[in-house]
């Protein structure tokens, strides 16, 4: 019985945002959980079979789920570290809104809304090396034999190619995160700082970013988790090709459980995906935080 | 009281109307068709025949839903998972199909199309037609294996289009456009399709069609078995020939990374003299506002033992077990098949007829009136292999593996001996 003065009220508010969360996420998470223990044709339902971890273990013995692991591994390395390192700098350079600065966020935060499939169709044409600009432009700077190179097409460039575009995506959304961060720094630290003859280096480094852990905590779980779920603009620009040489982890799944008639097999993939990313960001959180403490 | 009787006459008579109307709203029949049909002129010409349909069947009401081309697939396995499909639904024939079929989830239609099979042209069954039973009616009929060449292009080289109806031909006009410093052929992979569609073009040149079409469906029939193995010599020979036109530097150079919308724009903006796909390319040239095209058949292989034969593909119209009435949509199925039907679908789309209507006084493009010809005189027909595999073997070791080749990650007899373990391996998993 509610005491007198309390209502119930606040659970009334909450109840649309928890029937929606329940019905569009946690149920089809548990149906995907379950499916992920079966074979079946994904027409009908008569045809599902529970074949217990078989999908797991198909999954340790099937190169190309490893390949998939190890091109995201490296996709979310380096776009990780290039975003974390590009924003920050680019960040404080904005914070110190030197000349045109207002020119050049806007600059940044452009890609920001743009769709992805808009992003990758327009990379792709201009690394064509048939109708692209990339490849002739080059040619004109004096680099040889680039003017007709498959830049998406061979697989020494398809995985960094899309990673350059990606961080050119999400650098703008990681600089407005981490301008927004060290706009909240009181500047009185830092005036003090510098009176106590503080270089600046010292400045960033024993005031700025350690305040500044909690942004960039936030920063890169959420660089590190969109990285790992990367699917739109690998399908636009390479379709994971040129075999397999740019398939990561939700591709994998998608050509699984769509293009190969293997839905069972396909949603284990995910539920791996799922947890490697709980543990990468449960690992990120807890470092961070024993950070603070310490 | 007179105004309370007049009051009453007209309830009386309102509750009369209501009910007439509620018995003629029984008698009426709405039947859902779902279709990926979603983008102009196929859109167009199906919902023109939906409503010449309903126009002359007043009981029956077909709602035309489309889907945009790549969520149809999602949504149509969505709903059949869900025992919620429509009442008609138009899928993929061939193997797509199939797979409906197979979890019986179509009705069996055999009876039914029997007296449109009269009608029909020969060769077509395998597209419809599974463990010998038909699961529904073929819309509009794509010929895959056309060769379109820039006629202008090839006379400042000095080359005989008659040469390009055999291979060594096509190989040697190649050759002189690339000594000439143009790349010949217009390719784009990325996709996969389209390099599939190659590969099926060669395939289709080095065998014979009992051989081409039992190689396919033997993963998809229990009844049927092939002789011949991916393995073999012959079907690795396809895989030979494809990546020999790749390492002489026939493709276009982003031959693994464009798409097929670029290498057409190559084609169409005469960059490039030669482009294959099939008779929908007469559509996309229109639209291109193309001058400088012509086709012919996709050259045989050299010692192809049935050189005229064509590669077809279709859509299907079937019935899904759960229609509300199967009568009334197997008499819309009977109208797609009707000859003003079908005279609408190729004057309009740009497309062939599956049907064998007169069609000498319709109005066609000539380039298609070409294909037709090129169908007339063909020795035989067979569906592209993707709709005559299972999807399990086909992504993986045709798709997949004919990028593998052109990389030289695979060698042509690994990529063989890979589908073969396939087709072996999916049989022995279904106990056939």
């Amino acid at each position: 019985m509610a005491r007198p003065g309390r209502t119930n009220f606040h659970i009334w508010l909450l109840l649309p945002a928890f029937v929606f969360y329940t019905v569009f996420w946690i149920a089809p998470a548990l149906i995907a959980l379950l499916s992920s223990f079966t074979q079946w044709n994904g027409i009908s339902l008569a045809s599902i079979h529970w074949v217990g971890v078989a999908n797991y273990l198909e999954l340790f013995d099937d190169r190309w789920f490893w390949n998939a692991l190890r091109n995201n591994l490296l996709f979310v390395a380096v776009v990780l570290s290039s975003i974390i390192i590009l924003g920050m700098t680019y960040a404080l350079i904005l914070n110190a809104k030197p000349r045109g600065h207002s020119v050049f966020s806007t600059i940044f935060f452009i890609p920001i809304v743009l769709s992805s499939v808009v992003i990758g169709l327009l990379f792709t044409q201009m690394l064509s090396p048939t109708v692209g600009l990339v490849g002739p432009a080059l040619a004109a700077v004096g680099i040889p034999g680039v003017e007709q190179y498959q830049w998406l097409g061979s697989k020494e460039t398809a995985l960094p190619m899309v990673m350059l575009v990606y961080i050119w995506r999400e650098l703008g959304f990681a600089i407005l995160l981490l301008l927004a961060g060290l706009q909240t720094i009181p500047n009185d630290y830092i005036e003090a700082a510098r009176i106590d003859g503080a270089s600046p280096w010292n400045i960033t480094r024993h005031i700025t970013l350690p305040l500044m852990r909690p942004v960039l905590t936030v920063v890169i779980v959420l660089v590190t988790t969109n990285a790992f779920l990367l699917f739109d603009l690998v399908i636009v620009m390479t379709n994971g090709g040129p075999f397999h040489g740019s398939e990561v982890l939700s591709v994998f799944m998608y050509s699984q459980a769509f293009l190969k008639g293997n839905p069972g097999y396909g949603t284990a993939i995910a539920m791996m995906l799922f947890v490697i990313i709980l543990c990468v960001s449960g690992i990120q959180l807890a470092l961070s935080g024993r950070g603070q403490k310490a | 009281m007179s105004k309370f009787r007049s009051l009453r006459a007209l309830t009386l008579a309102g509750v009369a109307l209501l009910i007439a109307h509620g018995g003629a709203m029984a008698q009426t029949v709405t039947l859902n068709l779902w279709s990926e049909l979603s983008a102009p002129p196929e859109s167009t010409v199906l919902n023109k025949a939906v409503e010449m349909f309903n126009a002359a069947n007043p009981g029956i009401v077909v709602k035309h839903t489309s889907f945009e081309n790549t969520a149809y697939e999602t949504a149509l396995r969505t709903a059949f998972a869900g025992g919620t499909p429509p009442d008609i639904a138009e899928v993929n024939a061939g193997s797509n199909a199939f797979q409906y079929a197979q979890s019986g989830q179509l009705m069996d239609l055999t009876d039914f199309v029997k007296p449109i099979e009269e009608k029909l042209r020969p060769g077509l069954e395998t597209m419809y037609q599974y463990d010998g039973k038909s699961y529904g009616v073929l819309w509009g009929l794509k010929v895959g294996n056309v060769l379109y060449y820039n006629p202008v292009m090839l006379k400042e080289q000095g080359i005989d289009p008659a040469s390009l109806a055999t291979w060594e031909g096509f190989m040697a006009a190649s050759q002189k456009f690339l000594d000439a410093g143009i790349t010949p052929i217009a390719f784009g992979d990325r996709d996969q399709w389209t390099g599939n569609h190659y590969f099926n073009h060669i395939l289709h040149g080095i065998l014979t069609k009992d051989e081409y079409d039992h190689i396919g469906l033997q993963t998809l029939d229990p009844s049927i078995t092939s002789a011949l193995k991916w393995s073999d010599p012959k079907a690795v020979h396809a895989w030979e020939v494809y990546k020999a036109v790749a390492d002489a530097g026939y493709f276009t150079p982003g031959y693994l990374s464009d798409d097929n919308d670029t290498a057409a724009g190559l084609f169409f903006a005469g960059r490039a003299p030669f482009y294959s796909t099939g008779s929908w390319g007469v559509g996309m040239a229109k639209a291109n506002g193309a001058q400088n095209v012509a086709l012919t058949l996709f050259p045989p292989v050299a010692d192809s033992p049935e050189p005229t034969a064509i590669v077809t593909n279709s859509l299907l119209f079937t019935i899904p077990t759960t229609t509300s009435d199967a009568d009334a949509a197997k008499k819309f199925l009977e109208f797609l098949t009707s000859e003003p039907v079908q005279k609408l679908y190729v004057e309009e789309n740009f497309d062939l007829s599956p049907y064998q209507y007169d069609s000498s006084g319709w109005t066609m493009d000539p380039m298609l009136r070409q294909i037709a010809g090129l169908l007339d005189n063909a020795q035989n027909a067979s569906p592209f292999l993707d709709m005559i595999e299972d999807v399990k073997c086909m992504q993986e070791n045709v798709n997949e593996a004919n990028v593998a080749v052109l990389t030289g990650d695979l060698s042509p007899q690994e990529a063989g001996d890979m589908h073969q373990e396939c087709v072996t391996d999916l049989r022995a998993e279904r106990g056939w």
